[in-house]
């Protein structure tokens, strides 16, 4: 039989197909429907009924086939449909239930193959005599909602007929699915959509929000499209509160539903608007009501959440945009996508990332006599969104449905969705005019169990002060020893003995009970002794580090006033200006001893302040926090059960005194009668010495930043494996990855010590949580899990509202409980700012301290810290956290430590940037590229990967920020040794490497893509090569021998370094040269060269070439014969009409006189058969040759056969037809000099020098162009025309995108400045001037056997075209050359990024090559062809054209 | 801040340490905090409490320090 004929497939089934293209083999686009039948089933009239389904749908027997990369659809009237039928009997109906489930889920996952008809499939299973499931699939090009209502009626019908033994009563079909699909094209074509699109231009202009929920798991680079669902029945007072909105708001079920959806979305996503798409029948006129097939539409709703409106608001705003949408629902969206080209990432839908759908017409329609029919739920185990919200009227009520990426979440996450669907949707009923931001997501009952899990209720009351508990210890043991110092010891006698002198010397100069005194000293005996003292006045101290900046001590000591600061001789000098009393502790001022601590003048309480610590806030302004006694001896009691701390405990006070986690180690120590070693400075920096004085002094409990951590952990990796009497590891003051303790696992265990993560903040005292770490958290890419509050804190995660979060969801952590500080010392606004109401605690008049820390809850019920609010990263518009990147860091097994930060490009744009630090072996920057890259999507891959010996910590033992390298010129970390050139080529390569890396310098075996070079800095990198050593480098060797040695190699390989334009220059002449034995030639018939019958066109799909074809469409009666590389005359065609619908010259006319060739120039014979080609030579009254292959990096080699070979092809065959002339399509580029006389190059001038043409093209182009000259010469008719760059139509805009000038302005654009100084001047010629032009002359027999110049007389300064670009609406800032490439030159992604080389070159003198047109113009002058100036109007056209291709974005 | 928090009208509550902060004026203050009846935007109620809570050690302090004198 021979095939149907193929039709055009419509414009969604399009887009179904090219979707299919991407992921092949998936069940994504299956539309599963299954019924449960229980009675009689007749097998065989339901089989036949089926069948007659399949007949009667056209769609359901397609197959998607595939011609020139083109799909078209081809009905097949031969397919039959077999409805096997599977046994799942037994006697054991439990287990053949599950069977049935399993089947189901087979018959719904199984790929149905676009290529093969029919598009569907139906199976039936048997559980018993009187049970059957029938299951049928349908591949949703052919099929949609509406179409299951048509099936099921039909199957009812011709079942029941069968059964009834009559004929089947359906009206005929009007039409077929295919009969829409071209009606929509045409449709689409005559430009009835315009004004529908213009609709969606303006529904969906500006920047189109991203959803972006919080995901369980990290979105994978591609998407996966696996999904699942689950569902919740709303109950009936739920359903009758939608009806109820609906009612009152004046709108329909549809849009409550939606418009509860979208809030949910903005809420959980924190977003200011959301797109949500949703389908439209599309089922436009009546005739298609019947027909089974893919006509479902989708709009994307844009719905504006902002200003925090009442739900009936946004009602309202949904009810209009649903309407818009409705009105202007016939476009396909396909369309609206192309039309509004979004930046597509691979990993995202485009325009919307979620749907929402309201079955309204759902599965129940079918009626079969003697069976009761139940509709059963199957799903395809994928997910084409993020989200798919469907809610249906079933039996069982109104059922909301989430299909959710599995990828993504997990199915509790899509649960818990659904419950707070419901809430929402009660609390909007409830009270429609409350915010969005404080409709209900939880329940009274969830709310609870949130706020219990960060409270446990305790209560330690404390009495006494810190320094009394203290003085309790020497009393009980004066002997022990207190303090340890570089090998000497204070007993616990001695130690209050000094502090008590000091303390009196303090009360002696006015000190008493809350006075402040400054401390300034060194890290020493004398800082314990000081603390002491101040307190034993009845004081509290403010700490000052005396590594300070002068600055920031000046701001404290403005801000506390301390009356007396205490100091140390040697820091003297380096006190800022103080009006208040000077103590030198260790000065003559103060005596040794004293047995017995002064009285303050009232009795201390735990409720007197004992410190005032400042911290840096995100305003940069530090900030006083004010901690009493209470707040550090309830911090012990309350971790007493935790850690039972004792006098056999040795604790170093490591950090400095100014940070808080110093508080914990000194009291941890002398409160409990334990000792504390005072570390030296240059032990506390120095990690080696820092262990040995762990393990020498026997330290039992080790306090760290996790940074530093790291550097311990270092340092104890290279000591022996001996005996640390370490008990606890305690991490405070940074956010704890836990991939970086793997190390310190592996050497110890998780038992002794044991390792304890504590989130803390200074405003609560030091600690907040407690959370044991083990070996269990090191699985990859656990963010840090900071625990359970301590038994008397509350810990909360609340939304802006102070009302907690749903799990999942991040919120703002929370602190209550008497942990919390007095104030912020002198400033009651930001006191009453940050430290709020606690509406939860059993505390009246209790606190909550707003941390600014992001946090969410876990499923599992644990607090996760996700960062401070003010560090939130965005790239690219996604919000990053960039522990997510620095934990998959650390899961390198060579990754000692990892950071990650954002850095502003010369643009604007954030980028990151990865420190990180290696122990032992060292792995490529590459590798760890690579690894982030299987499991990170592209936007969260750094832009750089930096290596350092280590990371720089502040005083506080944090990763110092600020201190951290810019990733400037240094070369990078590679696996190499720097090596030195040895000779000048390796040296010129080298330098080549370095600067187009950007880098001060490059080692020769340094590999390019180590480096961070990448594919657009390889072309400019060979652009280099060849300019500097005249080299033929083809790109592909950079990418086989990435290295400077064997690039180097190559080069010497290749004769570069200046031998080789002698050879070329030999090479080329050498080929210049006509094809031998040519004769036949004779002058053309006037009469046939004005009015051909038949032509041949070379280079129909490209851009030239397409307007060329129509030029001889519509100034000749010819056929046009089109030699195009295809697999067959077909596809050939497709691709001639690809192109010229591309650029708008495609029409029926062109349709009906083309003849596609198959062929290829770069083939011996053009690759035709003798046939063919001597139909050819007797057929064509003319050649035009206009194709090349064209490849701006490519040698001439490469490039040899198609466009030297091609044309000595074509001037053979114009040859053997001995009348038809050859028109040549050349190029101004042939010139790489000026003339010898020194003015424009004029078309008769010589071209060359071929040996400087820097080009393989232009080179082979020259080569071209002698051999038609001298075929020519040879008495063969010809003419050869040289555009200069061509332009889009002057009339349409229609324009390729390829021009460097274009790129230039879109780099323009991209980076928001101009080149103000660019003088180079702009020679374009719109295409279609070019294609008349040419046309124009092959007519004229005075034009024959001459070169023409159609370049534009009239050229324009750079600077004046972007003078255009400027007054169209982008706002650019003018900058000098220099300063502009520079700019360009940082972005690697900006489009002018890899001209860079070239502009370069052409920016200088050489860029004055100019051409002469009087003679072609003298020939052109009889017709009315001018060549258009590039104006304000043109460009504006252009412009215009590159907003609306998405080439360009949209102007503000 | 957010928009919402910006837009919102708050109220200076005060609780019987007389520690001041401020609360959304359309909802009760929790129990133990006490309205003084000043009402704004949080960025004005920010502004009086700066000017009126002048001693910022807790009252039951204050008057233990004063009952000790």
């Amino acid at each position: 039989m021979t095939p149907s004929p193929t039709a055009p497939l419509s414009f969604s089934q399009e887009r179904i197909w090219f979707l299919e293209q991407l992921t092949p083999g998936t069940a994504l686009q299956n539309i599963p429907l299954a019924v449960r039948l229980t009675g009689d089933l007749d097998v065989a009239a339901l089989t036949g009924a089926l069948r007659g389904i399949l007949r009667r749908h056209d769609a359901l027997r397609t197959a998607v086939t595939v011609v020139d990369g083109h799909p078209v659809q081809q009905v097949s009237d031969a397919v039959d449909l077999s409805v096997p039928l599977t046994d799942l009997s037994g006697p054991d109906a439990t287990l053949a239930e599950a069977s049935a489930q399993d089947w189901l889920r087979e018959q719904a996952r199984t790929p149905l193959h676009l290529d093969r008809a029919p598009l569907m499939r139906a199976a039936l299973a048997r559980l018993g005599e009187r049970h059957h499931i029938l299951a049928v699939t349908v591949h949703h090009i052919a099929f949609d909602g509406w179409s299951v209502g048509v099936l099921m009626r039909e199957l009812g019908e011709r079942y029941t007929a069968a059964l009834e033994g009559r004929a089947v009563t359906l009206s005929e079909l009007p039409l077929q699915y295919a009969d829409f699909a071209a009606r929509q094209r045409a449709a689409f074509a005559s430009g009835d959509m315009a004004d529908d699109l213009a609709h969606w231009r303006g529904a969906l202009a500006g920047d189109l929000p991203v959803l972006e929920l919080p995901t369980d798991r990290t979105r994978p680079e591609t998407a996966t499209y696996r999904g699942a669902t689950v569902s919740r029945v709303l109950p009936d007072d739920c359903a009758d509160a939608v009806a109820a909105l609906a009612r009152a708001g004046g709108v329909t079920p549809y849009m409550v539903l939606l418009g509860g959806y979208a809030a949910l979305l903005g809420r959980w996503g924190g977003q200011r608007s959301v797109v949500v798409g949703s389908p439209i029948a599309g089922r436009t006129s009546e005739d298609l009501e019947k027909l089974i097939g893919f006509f479902v539409n989708s709009v994307a709703l844009h719905i504006d959440l902002s200003g925090d409106p009442g739900f009936g608001e946004l009602l309202r705003r949904v009810r209009k945009k649903a309407l818009g949408a409705y009105a202007h629902q016939s476009v396909p969206f396909e369309k609206v996508v192309e039309e509004l080209s979004p930046g597509r990432e691979s990993n995202r839908a485009p325009l919307f990332q979620t749907m929402f759908v309201l079955q309204n017409a759902p599965a129940d329609g079918l009626r079969l006599p003697g069976l009761e029919v139940q509709p059963l739920h199957v799903h395809n185990g994928t997910a084409k969104f993020d989200l798919l919200m469907s809610v249906s009227k079933l039996p069982e009520g109104l059922t909301v449905t989430l299909e959710y990426d599995t990828a993504l979440f997990e199915e509790g996450t899509a649960a818990r969705l659904l419950e707070q669907y419901e809430t929402l949707l009660r609390g909007a009923a409830a009270a429609p005019d409350t915010p969005l931001s404080r409709l209900p997501l939880i329940d009274a009952t969830e709310t609870a169990r949130l706020l219990a899990l960060g409270q446990s209720g305790a209560c330690f009351p404390v009495q006494g002060t810190l320094h009394g508990t203290f003085e309790e210890q020497a009393r009980r043991r004066p002997d022990a020893t207190a303090l340890t110092f570089e090998g000497h010891h204070l007993s616990y006698a001695e130690l209050d003995s000094r502090a008590n002198a000091l303390a009196a010397r303090l009360r002696d100069l006015g000190i008493d009970t809350e006075s402040l005194v400054g401390l300034y000293l060194n890290r020493s005996p004398d800082t314990v002794v000081s603390i002491l003292a101040v307190l034993k006045a009845g004081a509290a101290y403010v700490p000052m580090d005396a590594a300070y900046p002068g600055p920031r001590v000046a701001r404290i000591l403005s801000d506390a006033r301390p009356s007396v600061l205490v100091v140390h001789d040697a820091l003297r000098d380096r006190l800022p200006e103080y009006d208040g009393h000077l103590l030198v502790v260790d000065g003559q001022d103060v005596p040794a001893q004293s047995p017995a601590a002064p009285q303050a003048a009232a009795p201390l309480g735990p409720d007197n302040a004992a410190y005032v610590i400042y911290t840096s806030g995100s305003t940069g302004t530090p900030k006083g926090v004010q901690i009493t006694h209470a707040n550090v001896l309830r911090l012990f009691a309350a971790t007493r059960e935790q850690y039972r701390f004792d006098h056999h405990d040795v604790w170093p006070l490591f950090h400095s005194y100014a940070f808080d986690v110093s508080v914990w180690e000194l009291w941890g120590a002398l409160l409990h009668g334990g000792r504390l070693v005072v570390v030296p400075d240059a032990t506390a920096r120095d990690a080696e010495a820092y262990r040995e004085l762990v393990r020498a002094e026997g330290v039992t409990v080790l306090n760290q930043t996790p940074s530093a951590f790291v550097h311990f952990s270092a340092a104890d990796a290279r000591c022996a494996p001996d005996e640390l009497a370490l008990r606890w590891i305690i991490f405070a003051g940074e956010a704890l990855e836990p991939g970086s303790l793997k190390g310190w696992f592996a050497r110890h265990g998780d038992r002794t010590p044991r390792l304890v993560n504590m989130y803390g903040i200074t405003e609560t005292t030091v600690h907040v949580t407690v959370r044991e770490m083990t070996r269990d958290d090191l699985t990859p890419a656990r963010r840090s899990p900071i625990g359970r509050p301590m038994p008397d804190l509350a810990l909360y995660v609340l939304d802006g509202h102070l009302q907690p979060v749903p799990v999942g969801t991040t919120g703002e952590l929370h602190v209550g409980g008497p942990g919390l500080a007095r104030c912020y010392f002198g400033a009651p606004a930001l006191t009453a700012d940050r430290f709020v109401p606690d509406p939860f605690g059993a505390t009246p008049g209790g606190r909550l301290y707003r941390s600014g820390d992001l946090a969410r809850i876990t499923p599992e019920g644990e607090i996760e810290y996700l960062g401070r609010a003010d560090h939130q990263i965005k790239v690219r518009g996604y919000r990053i956290e960039a522990g997510e990147i620095e934990s998959q860091l650390l899961d390198h097994p060579a990754v000692d430590s990892a950071v990650v930060m954002p850095q502003r490009d010369p643009g604007g744009d954030l980028r990151l940037i990865a420190y990180v630090t290696y122990h032992g072996q060292q792995v490529s920057g590459e590798a760890l590229r690579g690894l982030l890259a299987e499991r990170l999507p592209g936007y969260m891959l750094p832009w750089r990967i930096v290596v350092l010996d280590t990371l720089p910590l502040t005083v506080n033992g944090k990763v110092d920020r600020a201190a951290l390298p810019e990733p400037g010129s240094e070369r990078p970390f590679a696996t190499t040794a720097y090596a030195e050139p040895r000779d000048a080529t390796e040296r010129a390569v080298a330098d080549a490497f370095a600067a187009v890396l950007g880098l001060d310098r490059v080692g020769v075996q340094d590999n390019f893509f180590d480096l961070g070079g990448h594919s657009l800095l390889a072309t400019r990198l060979v652009f280099r090569l060849r300019e500097d050593l005249s080299t033929e480098l083809p790109l592909r060797t950079l990418f086989e021998i990435p290295t400077v040695e064997g690039i180097a190699a190559a080069v010497r390989r290749s004769g570069g370094s200046g031998v080789l334009p002698h050879d070329l220059a030999r090479v080329l002449a050498a080929e210049a040269q006509p094809p031998g034995g040519l004769t036949g030639f004779r002058t053309p018939d006037p009469q046939v060269l004005t009015k051909p019958a038949d032509v041949l066109l070379t280079g129909a799909t490209g851009f030239l070439g397409a307007f060329l074809l129509r030029e001889l469409i519509r100034t000749t009666d010819a056929d046009v014969h089109c030699l195009v590389r295809a697999e067959d005359g077909y596809r050939a065609r497709q691709r001639i009409e690809a192109t010229a619908r591309r650029y708008g010259v495609w029409d029926e006319e062109t349709a009906r006189r083309i003849r596609p060739v198959v062929g290829d120039l770069s083939a011996p014979g053009l690759g035709l058969a003798a046939p063919e080609a001597d139909r050819l030579a007797h057929t064509v009254d003319a050649i035009y040759h206009c194709g090349a292959s064209v490849n701006l990096v490519y040698p001439y080699e490469q490039l040899r056969a198609a466009n030297v070979d091609g044309t000595k092809e074509l001037v053979r065959l114009a040859d053997r037809s001995g009348r038809a002339p050859l028109h040549y399509i050349s190029t101004v580029g042939v010139f790489a000099a000026p003339p010898a006389h020194g003015g424009a190059a004029r078309e008769t001038d010589v071209t060359g020098p071929a040996g400087q043409l820097r080009q393989g093209y232009t080179q082979s182009k020259w080569v071209g162009e002698q051999v038609v000259l001298k075929a020519a010469a040879a008495g063969l008719p010809v003419t050869v025309h040289r555009p200069s760059r061509i332009a889009g139509d002057s009339r349409s805009g229609a324009c390729q995108t390829d021009d460097y000038l274009w790129r230039v302005i879109k780099g323009c654009v991209q980076a928001g400045a101009y080149p103000a100084d660019a003088r180079v001047l702009t020679d374009l010629v719109p295409v279609d001037h070019v294609s008349a032009a040419v046309v124009a002359l092959s007519h004229d027999p005075r034009a024959i056997g001459r070169v023409h110049h159609l370049v534009n007389p009239h050229p324009v300064p750079l600077s004046e075209v972007l003078g255009h670009v400027r007054a169209f609406g982008y706002e650019l800032t003018g900058l000098t050359f220099a300063e502009w490439a520079r700019a360009i030159a940082a972005d690697t992604d900006n489009a002018a990024y890899p001209l860079l080389g070239v502009l370069e070159a052409g920016s200088g003198s050489d860029g004055g090559l100019r051409f002469d047109q009087g003679d072609t113009a003298a020939l052109l002058d009889a017709t009315p062809l001018r060549c258009p100036v590039l104006d304000a109007d043109l460009m504006h056209r252009y412009l215009t054209h590159f907003v609306r291709t998405g080439f360009l974005p949209a102007t503000a | 801040m957010s928009t919402e928090e910006r837009a919102q009208e708050w109220a200076v509550v005060v609780n019987d340490e007389e520690q001041y902060s401020v609360w959304p004026a359309d909802r009760p203050a929790p129990a133990g905090w006490h309205e003084t009846g000043r009402h704004g935007t949080r960025e004005e109620c920010l502004e009086h409490i700066a000017q009126v809570w002048t001693d910022m050690r807790p009252l039951s302090l204050r008057k233990r320090l004063e009952a000790q004198k």
